[in-house]
């Protein structure tokens, strides 16, 4: 499985989803965000040296004790340096070997998103409950179905005070959705580059993320 | 086999259809209105949506996935608003590549200035990493061919040194990377001196713990 952690609009919680499903999913995590990386790195070869041709993908897996991890590199030059096209083969070249796969992929509709979406064999939609961010995720959607990518599921990410008509974002965006709730463990988590289930095991957002893990499993296996 | 579910509904004198198909491989489908008022197609971006045309929709229906279609047409519907047309394997060999994909979506690097620019002074982190990144033995090869270019003592030798290095649009090219590295291995020199002076740190180990 390849799963493509996407939702168009920046700011709504991607890379944390994508961090806390690969860890639910005992899968690899790729940072593909190649111009505002923010997963954990670590001391060898990073996706940009893969995407240059500098490292096969395989060097590039660090651990960083919870989680296996392609980081990417930070700087601008390194971004500019890739080749994107490659990054389909690198992916397509890690499972076999890795077991599955989730790509945190960048914010918005370029070929940046568009690539890794396309080599996905699903996607998951990462949106907040606002206007502006289910527009985005919207157009995410589109994109998916123009590349033949079909939508295992949707997490919404909670802001306090705000409720969501889950039934209507689920109907909206054609997939089930799981709300993840506001919560400091999880922030804290994230800036310590771990999933919250290893900072607060057991706790609601740990199980929240649990769930989000069986409903992405019970598409790929049904698909 | 795909299967073909469709509705029609009347609404402020237009006939909205709605139908779905599934199919459980990846099949390129093509559906046909049949009946004999015009087909008025969703349009995307301004344009008419993608697989649609006057006589109706063809694309491909993923492995156990459906396509949701709908339209609107002017006059009224009798039966089944469609059919299923022609069915078989997809047309293309599993969907968009990467260059495809590039195409249409647009390159995503970061432009080339915002590059040039970060390599000058500024952050001198980024730099300095940019120096492991490319090596220190690809300055150390530019670095011979300045000394070369730069101990020439006669016309002769002048001329074949510039011939030597690929003309003088070559050689201005050098000295402009020359200059590059010139800073990239100070900004590299200072992050060195920086952490070398951080590396005396002393972590007091039996005192901490003594007190924990």
């Amino acid at each position: 499985m390849i799963l493509a952690v996407t939702g168009g609009k920046g700011g709504v919680g991607k890379s944390t989803v994508a961090l806390n499903v690969a860890a639910e999913l005992d899968a690899t995590l790729v940072d593909a965000d190649l111009a505002m990386a923010d997963q954990p790195t670590g001391l060898g070869p990073d996706l940009h040296d893969v995407l240059a041709g500098r490292a096969g993908v395989l060097e590039a897996v660090t651990d960083t004790g919870d989680v296996r991890v392609v980081p990417c590199g930070r700087s601008l030059a390194g971004a500019r340096a890739v080749d994107a096209t490659r990054l389909a083969d690198a992916l397509e070249s890690l499972e076999p070997v890795a077991g599955p796969v989730v790509v945190d992929c960048p914010a918005g509709l370029s070929s940046d998103v568009g690539v890794p979406l396309g080599a996905a064999s699903a996607c998951l939609l990462v949106t907040r409950p606002c206007e502006a961010a289910l527009t985005a995720a919207l157009r995410v959607r589109e994109l998916a179905r123009a590349l033949d990518t079909p939508l295992a599921a949707v997490a919404v990410t909670m802001t306090p005070g705000v409720d969501v008509a889950e039934d209507d974002v689920a109907a909206t965006l054609g997939a089930p959705v799981t709300t993840i709730p506001h919560s400091a463990s999880v922030g804290k988590a994230q800036a310590a580059g771990r999933p919250v289930a290893r900072v607060e095991p057991g706790g609601p957002a740990a199980r929240r993320y649990a769930s989000l893990a069986d409903a992405v499993s019970a598409v790929e296996s049904a698909v | 086999m795909p299967t073909l579910e469709c509705s029609a509904v009347r609404e402020s004198g237009v006939t909205l259809v709605q139908a779905r198909l599934a199919s459980d491989d990846r099949r390129q489908v093509s559906v046909e209105a049949t009946h004999a008022s015009p087909v008025w197609p969703p349009r995307r971006q301004g344009v008419t949506a993608a697989g649609w045309s006057d006589e109706g929709w063809s694309g491909v229906v993923p492995a156990h996935g459906t396509v949701a279609l709908g339209y609107a047409t002017p006059g009224t519907v009798d039966g089944r608003p469609l059919r299923i047309a022609e069915s078989g394997s997809p047309d293309d060999d599993g969907g968009a590549t990467a260059e495809d994909i590039i195409r249409s979506l647009g390159d995503a690097r970061p432009p080339r200035d915002a590059v040039e620019g970060a390599t000058t002074g500024g952050d001198s982190r980024s730099t300095a990493r940019s120096v492991d990144r490319d090596g220190l033995a690809a300055i150390a090869t530019r670095l011979e061919r300045a000394e070369a270019l730069a101990a020439v003592d006669s016309v002769e030798a002048a001329r074949t040194a510039v011939e030597d290095a690929g003309g003088m649009a070559a050689v201005r090219d050098l000295a402009a990377q020359v200059e590059r590295d010139r800073e990239r291995l100070e900004a590299l020199g200072r992050r060195v001196d920086d952490l070398r002076r951080r590396a005396a740190v002393e972590i007091p180990v039996e005192d901490l713990g003594r007190l924990v």
